[in-house]
């Protein structure tokens, strides 16, 4: 699924193995959401949303998902 | 699957089925009733299967099995050195993925090992062993370097 963690993360100036602190996975997780290799569950999501700010669709794009 | 998020369940996991495997390799090496039942008769004209024959006969599988209680072992150790935390949910997809090959490939080897022994028993064995080998070594391998990576 298509997502822009990746730009938040940078704005942010985090490296991935710091939001994956910030959000308890590892920089493996973050990268594979990144490169769209991994669809996170609803809660980690949630817990990336929560951190950035916005809500989950503004992050993660359902429009363009494979699995719709 | 949430199960596998645990450690110890991993070293439990892997622990239990190497302490099966090894105990099957090292306790039939040179048994004289496993030794009994290889294709003595060289019916196959194939250096590899007479060659692997061979090496089961003279009892040098008790290594395979010496090979797997080491790999275990480094796996074990490198859980407890670098994994005191839980995996996540991305770490779980992985393992569960690759336990669902190597489950899927068992399932697949029982009709294919029946229609072996069904049809033509000779090399059989050799062949069972062969796979539990590679299998097992695989899934130790790929263990070892997923623990190694995350």
């Amino acid at each position: 699924m298509k997502n822009k963690v990746k730009n938040l993360r940078e704005q942010f100036g985090l490296s991935q193995a710091q939001l994956g602190e910030k959000v308890s996975v590892s920089r493996q997780a973050i990268n594979a959401i990144e490169n769209n290799k991994f669809d996170p569950s609803i809660w980690l999501a949630y817990d990336l949303a929560k951190f950035f700010n916005l809500s989950i669709e503004e992050i993660f794009d359902f429009e363009e998902s494979e699995r719709k | 699957m949430s199960l596998l998020k645990q450690p110890i369940i991993n070293i439990i996991f892997i622990g239990f089925m190497s302490v099966i495997y090894s105990f099957i390799f090292i306790f039939t090496a040179g048994h004289m009733e496993f030794v009994s039942i290889l294709s003595h008769r060289e019916t196959l004209n194939s250096s590899f299967w007479n060659g692997w024959s061979d090496f089961l006969r003279t009892g040098n599988m008790r290594f395979i099995g010496y090979l797997i209680i080491g790999l275990t072992i480094a796996i074990i150790v490198f859980i407890l050195i670098k994994k005191r935390k839980k995996y996540d949910e991305y770490q779980v997809s992985i393992l569960s993925k690759s336990l669902l090959v190597a489950g899927t490939l068992s399932i697949l080897m029982i009709p294919f090992m029946m229609i072996l022994l069904l049809s033509d028993s000779n090399y059989a064995v050799e062949t069972i062993f062969l796979f539990a080998s590679v299998q097992w070594i695989s899934v130790l391998v790929s263990y070892l370097i997923y623990v190694i990576k995350f």
